[in-house]
């Protein structure tokens, strides 16, 4: 694995290079800076330009440095069609929460503390590797399923259900990629987090009748118009399958917009995305808050915001088909199943 | 376990640590007593946390845990009194993890770190 390692101090790159060589990670180049690690880029990918695939298969970022800073960075890189599912690992004394939602919504794949323990490092960047390619086969299974399926057989079931990565939308991030951010908070001791659910009404429905390319451009629009009716909030959103979002954001910050499913609704029905019966374009589930103190905790206030959305939805549909809802007891879809 | 040759880059990597150690704490001790003086006291605490920023970055992995995590305090402190998030810490507290960062290089650089 190619990694190129960028930090303006010449002691934590070289402690960098010694500690992934200790890891197994012996083809590292370093940087001293923003500009020269974009050069080293430019100049690189030039050399290889019949490659597909960049030059380099792993970035290492630090935050602080002078002129452009690793955020900054970590955004340009992720602007050029080589890197936009490469591993960016940020490697930061930094730890408070602005700086981390600010790394991950620039597109960073995970956040490591300095000082930095080898092993760790290793570790994550391997981790990060895995995510990437599970990403790339993800995509690559979605895109490739057959068109000529008509119903929702097994494999189209699970194709819409998987959380594909949206992306092109700012602050829409992996659902893993999701799930590093807030078990980076919690390592941090920063758990003022909430999480809220989205549901795109005819999502199924769409799902049938349109290509794969099509509904996931789709997936996108309702992305966007998800990730603009935030407003002023900070926060991060990703895709769950099944036309569910989840989006997380800082109870310490700005509130959430009020009449946020009002918002939505007339966002929706203004792109053409109000079904005909009546039923709001884009659902909204209630916040829901939970202490986060380990993986599992995240999974749960994910999943507690999903349910939320979908007893809303099931209310919705029942009042338009004017039938009593059937909500199970403890409604929980456990996407985390096989993880 | 470490392999042979990362401990003997390890020893290289401390060894030039604490050359810029000698460096910075001069630099370090300088800054705060400015910052006690009150001439430039913004300035020179924002420097001062420039400085621990660095070494917090690195102590703890050439085996300096204690000043590591000095020097994590004054840079984190430093941080929140410079920005406008509530609570900041009060100057009284900014001094205080300034003096003791600057103790604990001391400490690093006489060999009781």
């Amino acid at each position: 694995m190619k990694i190129l390692s960028v930090d303006d101090d010449e002691l934590i790159l070289e402690l960098l290079v010694e500690s992934l060589a200790q890891a197994g990670f012996h083809d590292v180049t370093t940087a001293n800076s923003a500009q020269s690690a974009l050069d080293l880029i430019a100049a690189l990918d030039a050399e290889n330009m019949d490659d597909e695939e960049g030059s380099f298969d792993c970035f290492l970022l630090d935050i602080e440095m002078p002129g452009m800073n690793g955020i900054e960075l970590c955004t340009e890189i992720r602007k050029m069609p080589a890197y936009r599912r490469t591993p960016i690992l940020m490697v930061t004394t930094l730890s408070d929460r602005n700086n981390i939602e600010k790394a991950f919504a620039a597109g960073a794949t995970d956040y490591i503390n300095k000082p930095f323990d080898q092993i760790e490092l290793g570790s994550r960047i391997r981790l990060a590797r895995m995510l990437v390619n599970e990403q790339r086969r993800g995509l690559q299974a979605y895109f490739m399923a057959s068109a000529l399926t008509t119903g929702l057989d097994d494999e189209k079931t699970a194709l819409f259900q998987a959380p594909v990565t949206v992306e092109g939308v700012e602050r829409v991030v992996d659902l893993q990629v999701l799930e590093n951010f807030l078990l980076q908070l919690s390592r941090k001791g920063l758990y003022q987090s909430a999480a809220i659910a989205f549901k795109f009404t005819e999502a199924k429905e769409a799902f049938l009748k349109l290509g794969e390319a099509e509904y996931y451009e789709l997936l996108e629009k309702v992305a966007a118009l998800i990730a603009k009716g935030f407003g002023k909030c900070d926060f991060l959103l990703s895709h769950f399958g099944s036309g569910l979002f989840v989006g997380v954001i800082d109870r310490s910050g700005a509130p959430l917009p009020e009449n946020f499913g009002d918002i939505l609704a007339k966002a929706a029905e203004e792109a053409g995305l109000k079904p005909q019966d009546g039923r709001p374009g884009i659902i909204v589930g209630d916040p829901v808050e939970n202490p986060i103190h380990r993986r599992n905790d995240i999974h749960s206030m994910l999943l507690d915001a999903t349910a939320s959305v979908t007893e809303k939805t099931l209310r919705i549909d029942a009042k338009v088909l004017k039938v009593k809802p059937l909500i199970p007891k403890g409604l929980k879809f456990n996407l985390f199943s096989d993880k | 376990m470490a392999k042979p040759d990362f401990e003997g880059a390890l020893a290289k990597i401390r060894t030039r640590f604490l050359d810029r150690l000698r460096e910075q704490s001069a630099e370090l001790r300088q800054l705060l007593e400015q910052a006690e003086s009150g001439a430039g006291r913004r300035d020179s605490i924002k420097a001062f946390g420039a400085i621990a920023h660095k070494i917090a970055g690195l102590a703890k992995s050439v085996g300096f845990a204690e000043l590591g995590q000095a020097a994590l305090e004054a840079d984190q402190t430093i941080i929140r009194w410079l920005g406008d998030e509530e609570p900041q810490p009060s100057f009284s507290d900014v001094l205080w993890t300034m003096k003791n960062c600057l103790a604990r290089c001391e400490d690093a650089l006489s060999g009781n770190g």
